[in-house]
């Protein structure tokens, strides 16, 4: 049962981005071919926080809405493979706020969305792993672990 | 005359210290579709949502959690009915604009909000038949004066000052009145002061001490008062809290301060507010602390296994039901009317939480529970042998098969 809401509040979203937004990021609705919009999914942009492994990088982050937006949180995906403790083999993101049953709240803006993943990427959970790759260097060879973090962040150079 | 227009700049320029700019309306936004909050429900924990955006982010199996704190709870609140007649003379155009919006919502979603007796059927007409009342809503944006304008002039504040700006329908124009003789009451004290002009124009008054509000809570039937008030209700601590308006239970935690209308009410009324937090505190020393005994009636917790998925009960709110299901067998099938066991035996007449007209003379049934789970439904009929015998008044009619059968 949907009250059909998710395009009006995403509508809503848009406008609040457009007028204020963290800097260094993007997030705008997907565009089809024939330059329709289509508010369901955002292409997404986060930079790598300064002072940080991931400084440098400019990781493309698509959401996913679905019809039950905002009572269900939105699926988050970077490109299939990324290398973090808490990203599926799929790039699908593992984090509390995005979870229904654990920290999802209706209330959670896109900005805290991306603002919460910039947070992960430099603070991965170990208690939660989504891959074992990254999640074994992590846990047994910070070193290796550092320099693939690095080397990943120089693959996402900023969008020009 | 140079009095009331003294007053009228008085009201005006307090009114609009705030400008009713974007950023006031914006104070009243609802954080689950972040628009102007249309039909206004506030949960316990304070959090106030447009009532079709709770409804639909509820869980429908079992508790649910705010959408902006996650404390839990398990009630689909009424609409603050003070709130809604207070958004729409404060802030006409942009309130009416959202009604239209929601009452399209509605359509889709086939699930219609309360009606209330304040002119918005208006829109709804508009919205429906097309433009043919020359009302408020079409004259195109009002400025913030012509905002506090309208407002003031409904309540009489100033009569004859407003220049058609306000074609109020009757019904307002007796809400108007009523405002007038509280505004009256106001002024037999002799001290008509600008604030106490505005604050009676706001309607934002407790309907227990008759004063502003002062750290206002809404209650689970949507009537708002001062947290004092309600903590220093009669008979207070020794039974379930309910609400001094209507009467109704209140249930699960104590409401916490609608911390919204808390802060709007300090920026615009920032010296009787101070005034009414200032007599607040001085009781309080005085009658040796606040009487916070009031006790939460129960602490929320989905005990129950007998849930009915997607069934709310249309007295009390709760959502989803559970323990014993009564439906009406005659308000039609969707959305149904359905009440719980308490609600059933206390015979309430409101009306439906999505607008159902239901009567006494409606006839209701209960409905059984029915599972694949053999123990729950032995659970079930255990329970329903312990429960008091029901007046069955309809028994006869129906083709009920009781589950022992």
């Amino acid at each position: 049962m949907s009250g059909g809401i998710a395009r009006g509040r995403l509508a809503e979203e848009r406008k609040a981005w457009r007028k204020n937004h963290p800097h260094g990021f993007v997030a705008r609705p997907d565009s089809g071919p024939d330059g329709s919009m289509n508010l369901m999914i955002w292409q997404c942009t986060l930079p790598g926080k300064v002072g940080t492994d991931w400084e440098g990088g400019f990781f493309p982050l698509a959401i996913h809405f679905s019809e039950d937006y905002p009572s269900k949180p939105p699926k988050c995906k970077f490109p299939a493979g990324f290398f973090h403790p808490n990203v599926y083999p799929s790039g699908t993101v593992c984090l509390s706020i995005l979870n229904e049953d654990s920290g999802w709240r209706p209330a959670i803006t896109v900005k805290q969305i991306l603002v919460g993943i910039q947070e992960l990427l430099d603070q991965p959970n170990p208690a939660d792993p989504a891959q074992t790759e990254a999640y074994q260097l992590f846990i047994q060879d910070p070193e290796e672990y550092k320099r693939r973090v690095k080397l990943q962040a120089k693959n996402y150079p900023p969008p020009v | 005359m140079e009095k009331t227009d003294e007053n009228q700049d008085g009201a005006a320029r307090v009114l609009m210290k705030n400008d009713f700019s974007q950023d006031v309306t914006d104070l009243f936004n609802c954080q689950v579709c972040l628009e102007l909050v249309h039909k206004p429900v506030v949960n316990a924990c304070g959090h106030m949502f447009c009532f079709l955006c709770v409804h639909f982010a509820m869980n429908h199996e079992g508790e649910s959690n705010c959408p902006l704190c996650r404390s839990p709870y398990m009630h689909l609140p009424r609409i603050c009915e003070q709130l809604h007649f207070f958004l729409l003379r404060a802030f006409p155009d942009a309130y009416r604009s959202r009604c239209k919006e929601a009452y399209a919502q509605e359509l889709r979603a086939n699930l219609f909000s309360p009606q209330f007796d304040d002119g918005l059927e208006l829109c709804v007409n508009d919205a429906t038949v097309g433009e043919s009342s020359p009302s408020v809503l079409e004259s195109g944006k009002q400025s913030a004066s012509e905002a506090v304008e309208s407002l003031c002039g409904k309540t009489g504040l100033h009569s004859g000052s407003h220049q058609g700006t306000s074609s109020s329908s009757s019904r307002e124009q007796e809400h108007g009145c009523e405002m007038e003789s509280r505004l009256a009451d106001c002024k037999d004290e002799d001290e008509v002061s600008i604030s106490s002009d505005c604050v009676a124009a706001s309607g934002l008054l407790c309907s227990a001490c008759k004063d502003l509000l002062c750290r206002p809570v809404v209650l689970n039937c949507g009537h708002v008062f001062c947290e004092e008030c309600v903590i220093n209700r009669d008979g207070a601590g020794d039974s379930a809290l309910k609400c001094l308006t209507c009467s109704s239970v209140h249930p699960g935690q104590f409401p916490s301060v609608f911390l919204e209308l808390h802060n709007y009410l300090n920026d615009t009324f920032t010296s009787e507010y101070a005034r009414r937090q200032r007599e607040m505190a001085e009781r309080e020393i005085n009658s040796s602390g606040p009487k916070k005994n009031v006790q939460p009636s129960s602490v929320e917790k989905f005990t129950s296994r007998i849930v009915y998925t997607g069934v709310g009960c249309d007295g009390c709110g709760i959502y989803p039901m559970i323990g014993r299901r009564f439906r009406c067998r005659d308000c039609g099938k969707w959305p149904g009317y359905d009440l719980c066991f308490s609600c059933y035996e206390s015979q309430t007449t409101l009306v439906g939480r999505f607008n159902q007209k239901h009567t006494r003379e409606h006839r209701m049934e209960e409905v059984f529970f029915a599972s694949e789970d053999d123990d729950l439904m032995a659970e079930y009929i255990e329970a329903a042998d312990d429960l008091p015998v029901i007046d069955w008044r309809i028994a006869e009619s129906n083709d009920l098969r009781s589950p022992r059968l």
